[in-house]
C-alpha cells in the first residue's frame, strides 16, 4: 500500500528567497507526523503546499499513491486535506454550526435544513468532547473554543489528511487534554495528522515520527520514541547557540528606563520592569502572556488604568505614541507589515517617516535632504534595496526589519522595545539584527526585546523578565538563566 | 505586461483622456473649438475643485459623501449672507469657512467617536441639506445685482476666474500634498494608520485636517456654482459627490488609501467633462452619457488591478 | 520620467487653456452670424428640457420632434437626469451653443438660476424660448439677458381651477398640498393659485402642505405622514400627478380609500387611468405637447421675422372622468 501523502523533492522559491529546497515528506495513514524547525525553516511553507495555497516550483504530490497537483484549497479539500490555521478562519457573527458547515449546509431544494445543520453540528462537538452548544455566536467565545470549532469543522469535513499549524499555542491544559484525545481518536480512524509544534512535551506525548527542517531544507525524519530531544534541537538549529548570537561587551551603566506598575482593563495586572544603559532585556514568556500588550501600554498604544514611565529618573507624561516618540522611546512592533512599516511607501519615506522635521527646511520638505537621511541609515544598517524609491513591500522580511530599524535609529531615541525583531526572517539577516542591536546597546540605548524564540531570548539578553498571566512573573542574570527556569517561569510552575 | 507596471498612473489617464480627444476631434467638427475647449475646462471647474478635496479624504482611506450637500448649504449661506448686504469678501471667506466647519464636524465624528467616514459623512450629507433647504425655505436665492459675475462668467487674461480658482486651489492641494509634513502623513495614514500612529504621528489630527480641506473646497465649489448660475439653490449639488469621487478614482487614487495623486484627479475631471461634452456634441441622449461614464470608471479601476497584479 | 510627466501635463491644461484664448477671440465675430439658417431655411433648434424621468416632459418631447419633422427642422434635444440639474442644464446650453444651433427652447430647472445661461445665449446671438418655466425677471435683468418668448401653462389659473373643483366636490372640509420642487416658480404658482382659491372660497380648511419634490416616491412617503398627522382628511391638491399617484397609493395602503378626494396637475396617462377607476376625482390638465408645439413655431417664427408674440398661455383645464366619458 502506498502512503497516505508522499511529496518528493517539493522547492518553492518566491522574488529572491527560495523558502523549501528539494523537501521530501511522507505521512503513513494513522500516523503522527511532527514538524520541526526554526520559524522561517519552511514548515508552514511545506503544509501550505500541500493543502493548496501555494503551488511548488518543483516536485511531486500523491496523495494515495495518486499523483496530485491542487490549484488551490478547494482541489486540496476535495482530496480530503484539511489544515487548522493558526490564525482562525471562522466568521465572528455566525453560530458555530454554521461555521462548521460554512459552505457545505445540509440542503434541500436549496433550503438549508436548520434543525439538521444544528444536530449535526452538535453531534460532532459532542463526539470531540467539546463542551459547546452548536448555536452559540463565534465571537462571544474565547479563542481557545474558538480553535477547537475550527478543528471539528476539518473533522466534520471526512479528512484523510490533517494538519495542525500551532494548534496549542492559546489553549489551557484541559483542553489540551480534550485535544490530544480527539487526535488519538482521529489516529484510529486512520486519518493521517501533520502537526507543528515548538512544544517537546507535545511532541513527545502524541508524535510518532518527526521530520525536521532547516532554512527550507530536508534535514532529517527520525522516530520520536527514540531521539532525545537535544539531539531534536541540534538538527533544528544546526549550529552552536554562539555562533548565531555575537553577544558583544556593552558597558552597563545606571537604570535610564523604568516602567512601573502598569495595568490594564482586562490584560495586564501590575507590570513593572527597568532596563539599564547599555543593557538588553530579554522579555520572555508564552504566547497570550501579556508582553506585547505591556510594550504597547508603555508607549501610550493602548488605554491603560494605571502605569508610569521614567526616564533617567524624571516622570514622563505618556498618553499616545506621539508622546512617547517625542520623548525617546520607540516600539519595533511584532507585526512588521501592518503595525511597523507603511508598505506602499518608499524605502526613504518610512525610514523618514518619525522624523520628518529633521529633514525640512524653510518649512517645507526637502526631497534631497531625505534621501541623504534614508542613504545614512541603509549603508549604517546595510539595508539591500535596489534604491531608496523602492517600496518597502518589496523587500525582502530581514531588510524590512531594518527599514523600521533605520526610523527609530533617526528618532535618536533612547529606549527601544523590539517585539519579535526576527520573526520571519531568514538566519544570515537574524544574525545581522542581532549584531545592530548589540552595537546599539553598546553606545548606550536601552534596548528590550520580547521574544517568544527561548535561544534568542538567551543568547541575546543581559538580563530576561519573564511575564505569565499578564503579570511579571520573575526575572533573571544572564548568567543564571536556562531554558529551564524561564519554562518554569514562564508556565506559572513553581 | 510587466512594461506596463513602470508607467504611472497618471500617464494612463493623461494618454486616455489625449486619445478620447482626438477621437471625438474626430467625430464632432465642433468639438476641437478653441470656445468649445474652454467650455470643458470650464464645466470641469466645480467637479474638478470637489475632487481636489475628494482626493485627500480618499488618499487617507476615507470617504466623504456630503461635499454635494455642503455646496448647497454653503453656497445658501453665500446667498442669504449676499442678500443681507454683507461685502462680497465677507460673504465668500463665510461661504468658504462654512464649508470648513462641516468638513470639521466631519472629521470629529470619524476621528472622535470613530464613526465610519461613510457613515459620519452620510450623516452629514443629510443634515446640511435640510438645512440647506430649511435656511431657503426651499427656494432658489437670487438677486446678487451682478456681484458674483466677476467669479461666473469673468476673465483675467483671456481665462476665465472659475478656471483661474480651480487651478490655484490644485496648485495648493499639490504643494501640501508633497512640501509639506501633512501631505505626507496623508500617505502614511492611508498607507498603514496603525504603522503612523506607533511612529509617534498624530494620526486624528491629520484625518481631521483632510475632512477640513474637504470642506473648504466644498465651500470653494458653493462659489463657484453659485457664481455660475447667479443664484443658490437648495437643492444644488445633488450627486456631485460621486462626480467627486468619480474624477478621484479615473486618476488613479486608490479608494482604499495611500496611493494617489491630484495631477490624475485633475485629468481624472477633464475626462468626464470632455465625455460629458462630447457626447452632448454628438447628440448622445444623456441616459448613454451616464453608462459611458460608468463604463470608463469600471475600465480605468480594473486596468489599474490588472496592472498591480 | 516623472518630470517629463509633469510636463506633459501642464502641457495639456495649458493647451486647453490657450485654446480658451483662441476661442473667445473668435465667438465675439462669429456671435450674430449662427443665427442665420443655414442654406436652404432648415434649421437646427436645440431643445432643453428639464428631465426625460417625467412623462410630462416626453410628451412633449415626442411632440417637437414630430413637429420639427413635419416642417423639416432639425432638433437636437438634451436633458439632465434630474430636474433640479440647473448646472447640468448649463452645460448643456454650453455646448448647444458649440454646436452654433439657431434657437434654444428651454424648460429652466429653476427660474433664477438659468438666467446665466440665457445671458450666454444672448451674446451669441441664439434666441432662446422659455417653455413651462417662467424665468425670474429680475435674474433676467441684473444678468443683462432677454429672451424672445415665453410658452407656458397658466399654472396659477390651474391652481384655482383645482380649488374650485375641490370645493364642488367636497362642499367644505379639509385638505392638504403636495408642493413641487422649492422655489420653482411651477410649483409657487399653482400651490398659490390653489390657497389663494381656497381663502376667497373660505370653505376649504389648508391642514398640511408639504412639498415631494414632484416625485412620485416621495408623494407616497410624504402623503403617508400627512396621513398619520391628520388622519381626517378630506381632500389632497398635488401640484404634480406623479406626487398624486403617489398619495393614492398611500391612501390604498391605508385603507382609506374612496375617503380622500385627490386632483392632480400635469392628466398624464397614469393619472387618467386612476380617474377612470374612480382613485383620483380629476387633474388639471395642460397639454405639453401643444405647449412644445408652440414654442417651436415660435421660434421659426422669430427666426423669420425678427420678431413674435412674447408671452403666450397653453391653456388648462379639469380632466374628470366625466370629461373623459
Amino acid at each position: 500500500m502506498p502512503p497516505l501523502v508522499q511529496m518528493e523533492q517539493i522547492t518553492v522559491e518566491f522574488p529572491g528567497v527560495k523558502a523549501l529546497d528539494k523537501v521530501s515528506f511522507t505521512l503513513e495513514r494513522g500516523e503522527v507526523h511532527i514538524l520541526l524547525g526554526e520559524n522561517g525553516a519552511g514548515k508552514s511553507t511545506l503544509m501550505k503546499v500541500l493543502s493548496g495555497v501555494y503551488k511548488a516550483t518543483a516536485g511531486r504530490i500523491s496523495v494515495e499513491g495518486q499523483e496530485v497537483s491542487f490549484a488551490g484549497t478547494k482541489e486540496a479539500k476535495a482530496a480530503g486535506i484539511n489544515i487548522v490555521h493558526q490564525e482562525l478562519n471562522l466568521i465572528p457573527y455566525l453560530s458555530v454550526a454554521e461555521n462548521i458547515f460554512l459552505g457545505r449546509e445540509p440542503q434541500a431544494n436549496g433550503v438549508v435544513l436548520w434543525k439538521r445543520l444544528y444536530q449535526e453540528a452538535q453531534d460532532i462537538l459532542n463526539r470531540l468532547g467539546v463542551d459547546l452548544p452548536a448555536k452559540a455566536i463565534l465571537r462571544d467565545l474565547s479563542v481557545a473554543q474558538q480553535q477547537m470549532v475550527e478543528i471539528a469543522k476539518c473533522v466534520s469535513q471526512n479528512s484523510k489528511v490533517i494538519i495542525f499549524d500551532e494548534p496549542t499555542s492559546s489553549l489551557t491544559d484541559k483542553e489540551i487534554d480534550a485535544l490530544f484525545s480527539m487526535i488519538g481518536d482521529l489516529k484510529c480512524q486512520g486519518v493521517g495528522i501533520v502537526y507543528i509544534s515548538h512544544r517537546f512535551d507535545e511532541i513527545k506525548r502524541i508524535g510518532d515520527r518527526a521530520t525536521i527542517l532547516r532554512d527550507g531544507r530536508y534535514i532529517d525524519t527520525v522516530s520520536v520514541a527514540d531521539t532525545s530531544v537535544d539531539a531534536m534541537i541540534q538538527m533544528m538549529v544546526g549550529r552552536e547557540l554562539n555562533e548565531m548570537f555575537p553577544k558583544v561587551e556593552a558597558e552597563i551603566g545606571e537604570v535610564v528606563f523604568e516602567a512601573r506598575d502598569f495595568c490594564t482593563k482586562d490584560k495586564l495586572s501590575h507590570c513593572s520592569l527597568s532596563i539599564r544603559r547599555g543593557e538588553i532585556v530579554g522579555l520572555a514568556g508564552l504566547m497570550g502572556a501579556g508582553r506585547t500588550e505591556f510594550a504597547r501600554a508603555i508607549v501610550g498604544a493602548d488605554p491603560v488604568t494605571s502605569g508610569e514611565v521614567y526616564l533617567n529618573g524624571e516622570r514622563l507624561r505618556i498618553h499616545s505614541p506621539q508622546d512617547a516618540v517625542r520623548q525617546g522611546i520607540g516600539l519595533l512592533p511584532e507585526d512588521r507589515k501592518h503595525h511597523g512599516l507603511v508598505l506602499g511607501m518608499s524605502v526613504t519615506e518610512n525610514i523618514t517617516l518619525a522624523s520628518l522635521k529633521k529633514t525640512m527646511a524653510g518649512g517645507v520638505l526637502r526631497p534631497k535632504n531625505e534621501a541623504s537621511f534614508a542613504q545614512k541609515y541603509c549603508d549604517a544598517l546595510r539595508i539591500k534595496t535596489p534604491h531608496l524609491k523602492q517600496k518597502v513591500q518589496f523587500l525582502s522580511g530581514g531588510n524590512q526589519q531594518k527599514v523600521v530599524i533605520g526610523k527609530w535609529l533617526m528618532t535618536e531615541g533612547k529606549v527601544l522595545i523590539f517585539d519579535e525583531p526576527t520573526r520571519g526572517i531568514d538566519v544570515a539577516a537574524k544574525a545581522e539584527i542581532y549584531r545592530i542591536m548589540g552595537e546599539l546597546a553598546q553606545n548606550g540605548m536601552a534596548i528590550l526585546m520580547i521574544s517568544s524564540e527561548l535561544p534568542e531570548v538567551l543568547g541575546m539578553s543581559d538580563r530576561i523578565v519573564v511575564m505569565c498571566g499578564g503579570t511579571v512573573a520573575g526575572e533573571m542574570g544572564r548568567a543564571q538563566a536556562t531554558q529551564e527556569k524561564i519554562m518554569q517561569l514562564a508556565t506559572g510552575g513553581a | 505586461m510587466k512594461k506596463l507596471k513602470n508607467i504611472s498612473n497618471t500617464i494612463v489617464v493623461l494618454a486616455a483622456l489625449v486619445v478620447l480627444c482626438i477621437a471625438l476631434a474626430c467625430a464632432s467638427p465642433y468639438f476641437a473649438t478653441g470656445s468649445n475647449l474652454i467650455n470643458i475646462v470650464l464645466q470641469a471647474a466645480i467637479n474638478a475643485t470637489l475632487a481636489c478635496g475628494m482626493t485627500f479624504v480618499i488618499l487617507t482611506g476615507g470617504i466623504d459623501l456630503s461635499v454635494g450637500s455642503i455646496v448647497a448649504f454653503a453656497g445658501i449661506l453665500l446667498g442669504t449672507m449676499l442678500k443681507s448686504g454683507m461685502p462680497l469678501a465677507v460673504a465668500l471667506i463665510g461661504c468658504v469657512l462654512a464649508g470648513g466647519v462641516c468638513g470639521l464636524v466631519n472629521g470629529l465624528l470619524v476621528t472622535r467617536l470613530n464613526l465610519p467616514p461613510f457613515i459620519s459623512t452620510l450623516g452629514m450629507m443629510s443634515i446640511a441639506r435640510g438645512a440647506a433647504l430649511y435656511i431657503a425655505d426651499g427656494r432658489a436665492i437670487s438677486g446678487f445685482s451682478g456681484k458674483l459675475n466677476f467669479i461666473g462668467s469673468g476673465t483675467v487674461l483671456g481665462i476665465p476666474v472659475m478656471i483661474l480658482i480651480m487651478a490655484v486651489t490644485f496648485l495648493i492641494g499639490i504643494f501640501i500634498l508633497k512640501y509639506t509634513r501633512a501631505g505626507r502623513y496623508i500617505y502614511a495614514i492611508g498607507g498603514n494608520v496603525e504603522a503612523t500612529r506607533l511612529s509617534g504621528i498624530n494620526t486624528g489630527r491629520y484625518t481631521m485636517l483632510v475632512y477640513i480641506l474637504c470642506g473648504l473646497t466644498s465651500g470653494l465649489a458653493a462659489v463657484l456654482l453659485t457664481a455660475r448660475l447667479d443664484s443658490a439653490q437648495p437643492v444644488a449639488g445633488e450627486g456631485y459627490e460621486l462626480d467627486a469621487i468619480a474624477a478621484t478614482v479615473i486618476g488613479g487614487t486608490s479608494l482604499s488609501g495611500g496611493e494617489g495623486r491630484l495631477s490624475g484627479t485633475i485629468i481624472g475631471a477633464l475626462i468626464i467633462a470632455v465625455l460629458n461634452n462630447g457626447l452632448n456634441l454628438l447628440n448622445v441622449s444623456s441616459y448613454i452619457q451616464q453608462i459611458v461614464i460608468g463604463l470608463v470608471i469600471v475600465l480605468a479601476v480594473s486596468f489599474d488591478r490588472i496592472r498591480s497584479k | 520620467m516623472k518630470f517629463a510627466k509633469k510636463i506633459l501635463a501642464i502641457a495639456l491644461v495649458a493647451g486647453l487653456a490657450l485654446g480658451t484664448l483662441a476661442g473667445c477671440a473668435n465667438s465675439g465675430g462669429s456671435g450674430d452670424g449662427s443665427a442665420a439658417a443655414d442654406g436652404n431655411g432648415s434649421y437646427k433648434i436645440g431643445v432643453v428640457l428639464k428631465s426625460l424621468a417625467n412623462p410630462f416632459y416626453v410628451t412633449m418631447a415626442e411632440a417637437i420632434e414630430a413637429k420639427g419633422e413635419e416642417l423639416g427642422v432639425e432638433i437636437v434635444l438634451q436633458a439632465p437626469e434630474k430636474e433640479t440639474d440647473a448646472e447640468k442644464q448649463m452645460q448643456i446650453i454650453e455646448n448647444l451653443i458649440t454646436q452654433q444651433v439657431d434657437a434654444i427652447l428651454l424648460t429652466p430647472n429653476g427660474s433664477t438660476e438659468m438666467a446665466p445661461a440665457a445671458k450666454k445665449c444672448n451674446d451669441a446671438g441664439i434666441p432662446m424660448v422659455v417653455v413651462d418655466t417662467r424665468l425670474d425677471e429680475t435674474a433676467l435683468e441684473e444678468n443683462g439677458a432677454t429672451i424672445v418668448a415665453f410658452v407656458g401653462s397658466d399654472n396659477y389659473y390651474g391652481g384655482q381651477l383645482a380649488a374650485e373643483e375641490m370645493a364642488k366636490a367636497l362642499g367644505s372640509g379639509k385638505v392638504a398640498v403636495l408642493e413641487g420642487i422649492g422655489g420653482q416658480e411651477s410649483s409657487i404658482n399653482r400651490v398659490s393659485g390653489f390657497n389663494d382659491k381656497a381663502e376667497e372660497l373660505g370653505t376649504l380648511e389648508i391642514v398640511a402642505s408639504q412639498p415631494a419634490d414632484w416625485d412620485q416616491e416621495k408623494g407616497y412617503t410624504v402623503f403617508q405622514n400627512i396621513l398619520q398627522a391628520n388622519p381626517d382628511i378630506d381632500g389632497l391638491f398635488a401640484a404634480n400627478d406623479l406626487m398624486a399617484l403617489g398619495a393614492v397609493k398611500a391612501i390604498e395602503d391605508a385603507g382609506m380609500e374612496g375617503q380622500i378626494t385627490v386632483i392632480g396637475f400635469d392628466a398624464t396617462d397614469d393619472a387618467k387611468a386612476a380617474i377612470q377607476e374612480g382613485k383620483m376625482l380629476g387633474s388639471i390638465a395642460q397639454s405639453p405637447a401643444d405647449m412644445g408645439t408652440t414654442a417651436l413655431t415660435t421660434a421659426l417664427d422669430y427666426l423669420e421675422t425678427g420678431s413674435c408674440e412674447e408671452d403666450i398661455s397653453v391653456d388648462v383645464y379639469m380632466l374628470s372622468a366625466d370629461s373623459e366619458a
